[in-house]
């Protein structure tokens, strides 16, 4: 599915999102979520993540945490205070802007999500 | 599918793969190096080589640079902000109390002093409180890489940690303001007598310098649970 512009302005938004409701995540357990919730519709290249998550990260929204596994250090990313704040405020602007978007593309119908 | 666990031989693969790339960051390396691992446990021995290109595809030498440039840049501003916030903090609530005892402690030491000599180790405690964090943050540092310089061993660059690098920068300036703050009023200003003022000018730069070690120190304490100093 080429859906890649539609992604790039909401990855932050599903990042924040998908830490909301899993807690910590490392970044290839944030890529396979995304396929396995979307049935593979989306997929997050890892050419967009990291920058995203790095600039999280320096924004003061998520947290790190540093662990070893398997003979391998490993890093986790974590919602931060602000971060929570952040992911709802997004979440809110997300649900406008599609409500808004359904209005333009079914003018007829009156928008009911749950997101 | 089930996740297997990799040979050593491709293990030894995907880290000669990724030391091709040479990173020194050990943040991004050690990233990388769990995404490649992460990644190829999903697939079969048949299919490794596939996916090990592809991931190289993917994780190509220019975007990784790109990255590791980029976090360099936001480790440094991330301390630098931190720092910041430590120094804010200690004029709000209760800590200005601690902050006004180091304070008039300092300057009353400053005012009791009687040579030259005794302003010199004045001035130089809080330098010498920095050299001491800076053996111990190194000890630190070099335990906490360990693990990631064993994995990379032979990549031909050194490994070092994007936010140990600032610190360590910012342990020395003190080092280097310190000559300036010495040598420069006499260069400048060669018949200016400081003598009447000359306490109460080493006292308040002590202040500046024990506010600034302790704040730099607070900043590794923050940063040393969650990253790799």
């Amino acid at each position: 599915m080429s859906n890649n512009n539609l992604i790039k302005g909401s990855l932050q938004t599903i990042i924040l999102k998908l830490l909301e409701e899993n807690e910590r995540m490392y970044g290839y357990e944030i890529t396979q979520k995304v396929k396995e919730l979307t049935a593979g519709e989306i997929k997050i290249t890892e050419g967009a993540l990291y920058p995203a998550l790095h600039k999280l990260e320096a924004e003061g929204l998520l947290s790190t945490e540093i662990e070893q596994v398997d003979n391998r250090v490993r890093k986790y990313y974590s919602l931060t205070k602000s971060g929570k704040t952040e992911t709802a405020t997004k979440m809110s602007e997300l649900h406008a802007f599609v409500e808004n978007l359904q209005r333009i593309l079914n003018p007829g119908v009156e928008p009911k999500l749950g997101i | 599918m089930e996740r297997r666990v990799l040979s050593a031989s491709e293990l030894t693969e995907v880290q000669k793969s990724i030391m091709r790339k040479e990173i020194s960051s050990a943040e991004i390396l050690m990233e990388i190096y769990d995404h490649y691992i992460s990644h190829l446990q999903e697939f079969s021995e048949e299919q490794f080589s596939r996916e090990l290109f592809e991931l190289d595809q993917k994780f190509s030498y220019g975007y990784c640079h790109a990255l590791q440039s980029k976090f360099n840049k936001e480790a440094k501003a991330d301390i630098a902000k931190t720092q910041w916030m430590v120094i804010q903090k200690y004029f709000c609530g209760s800590r200005w109390l601690f902050l006004a005892g180091i304070l008039v402690l300092v300057f009353y030491i400053s005012t009791q002093t009687r040579s030259q000599q005794e302003l010199g180790i004045l001035l130089l405690s809080p330098l010498i409180l920095l050299v001491f964090a800076n053996f111990a943050f190194d000890y630190q540092n070099f335990k906490k890489l360990r693990p990631i310089k064993k994995t990379f061993k032979g990549i031909g660059i050194p490994i070092y940690s994007s936010l140990a690098r600032p610190i360590s920068e910012r342990i020395y300036l003190p080092v280097l303001l310190a000559q300036v703050l010495v040598y420069l009023p006499k260069i400048i200003f060669p018949n200016l007598e400081l003598a009447p003022f000359l306490s109460a000018l080493a006292g308040m730069i002590t202040v500046l310098l024990t506010l600034y070690a302790i704040s730099l120190l607070e900043v590794w304490k923050i940063k040393s649970k969650t990253a790799l100093i």
